[in-house]
């Protein structure tokens, strides 16, 4: 962005009236959008501090989707052992003939 | 006689000072335990706040749409609102900055300022001399232009709205000397633009 226009300047802007200002606000209107379910649901709490919460949900969302990975390559790796041919198991245990029974 | 008609004014002040304080936090408590009794805290600062908003936004509809946006917030985080010393209108005003803020940063707009000609005189006052002869909008439109968002907002505040050091300091959530020193480096850096300016 240009030095020049970094700012939205104003002069001598015109400076509604006590009257102006009165008949565009009312609180009837505030109240009933605080009491509207776009207000009061969890969802729209979370959605109103998005800017505070979205580091931990960031945080959140990186740590289901590490803990998903190390699962997966954790599964990959029981199943391979389990498949292992060369793996010792109870069977060949007991036909070792190099066992040496007491 | 004349000195105790002054006393006697003074405690009067005094009184309607602590009446209005006590009323302020009956208010707040009555809002905390009900929001429809938030009605007379509207009612009271609507005015104010509408107006601090108007001159950091666009047009009036905006102005609008975010006082009532700051009341609806307000009305939701009464509850967390304690009472430390400083006015309602302070919390007010932040919550206000902070939905300006907001809605500037996610519209990816530009800030807005209004410069009133009638309020500039206590801002030529800080400019060095060899400044004011040649002190014109567009040079303070420019030494603007190097001060950040909220080194403008702390100037505004002073200049503008003829804001004191203790009321910026509620307004922000600083302490009054850490005021006063970003006011004293905001007109500094303004000073040295200006001059190079010229």
């Amino acid at each position: 962005m240009s030095e020049e226009n970094k700012f939205n300047i104003k002069v001598n802007p015109k400076k509604p009236s006590k009257e102006e200002i009165r008949k565009k606000m009312d609180f009837e209107g505030a109240y009933t959008a605080y009491t509207h379910k776009a207000y009061r649901s969890s969802r729209a709490g979370f959605n109103r501090h998005s800017f505070r919460n979205r580091k931990t949900s960031m945080f959140i969302i990186l740590a289901i989707v590490i803990g998903v990975l190390v699962f997966v390559e954790n599964e990959k790796e029981f199943d391979a052992q389990n498949n292992d041919s060369s793996a010792i198991t109870k069977d060949s245990l007991n036909n070792d003939t190099t066992f040496i029974k007491k | 006689m004349n000195s105790y008609y002054c006393k006697a004014n003074t405690l009067g002040k005094k009184l309607t000072k602590q009446k209005d304080k006590i009323s302020e936090e009956q208010l707040i408590l009555s809002a905390k335990k009900d929001r429809k009794n938030f009605k007379h805290l509207y009612n009271k600062y609507y005015e104010r706040i509408f107006l601090f908003i108007l001159r950091r936004s666009e047009n009036e509809d905006l102005a609008q749409e975010l006082t009532q946006q700051t009341f609806i917030k307000a009305m939701l985080n009464i509850e967390k609102f304690e009472f430390k010393g400083f006015p309602f209108s302070s919390w007010l005003y932040r919550i206000g900055l902070n939905e300006l803020n907001l809605f500037y940063r996610d519209n990816k707009k530009r800030r807005c300022i209004s410069l009133d000609q009638t309020e500039l005189p206590e801002l030529t006052e800080e400019l060095p001399e060899e400044v004011n002869p040649n002190f014109t909008n567009e040079n303070l439109i420019k030494a603007l232009n190097v001060l950040s968002e909220g080194e403008v907002t702390l100037l505004e505040m002073k200049y503008f709205e003829k804001r004191s050091h203790q009321e910026i300091s509620e307004i922000l959530g600083i302490t009054v000397a850490n005021a006063k020193v970003k006011l004293h480096r905001v007109i500094k850096k303004m000073r040295d633009k200006m001059v190079d300016i010229l």
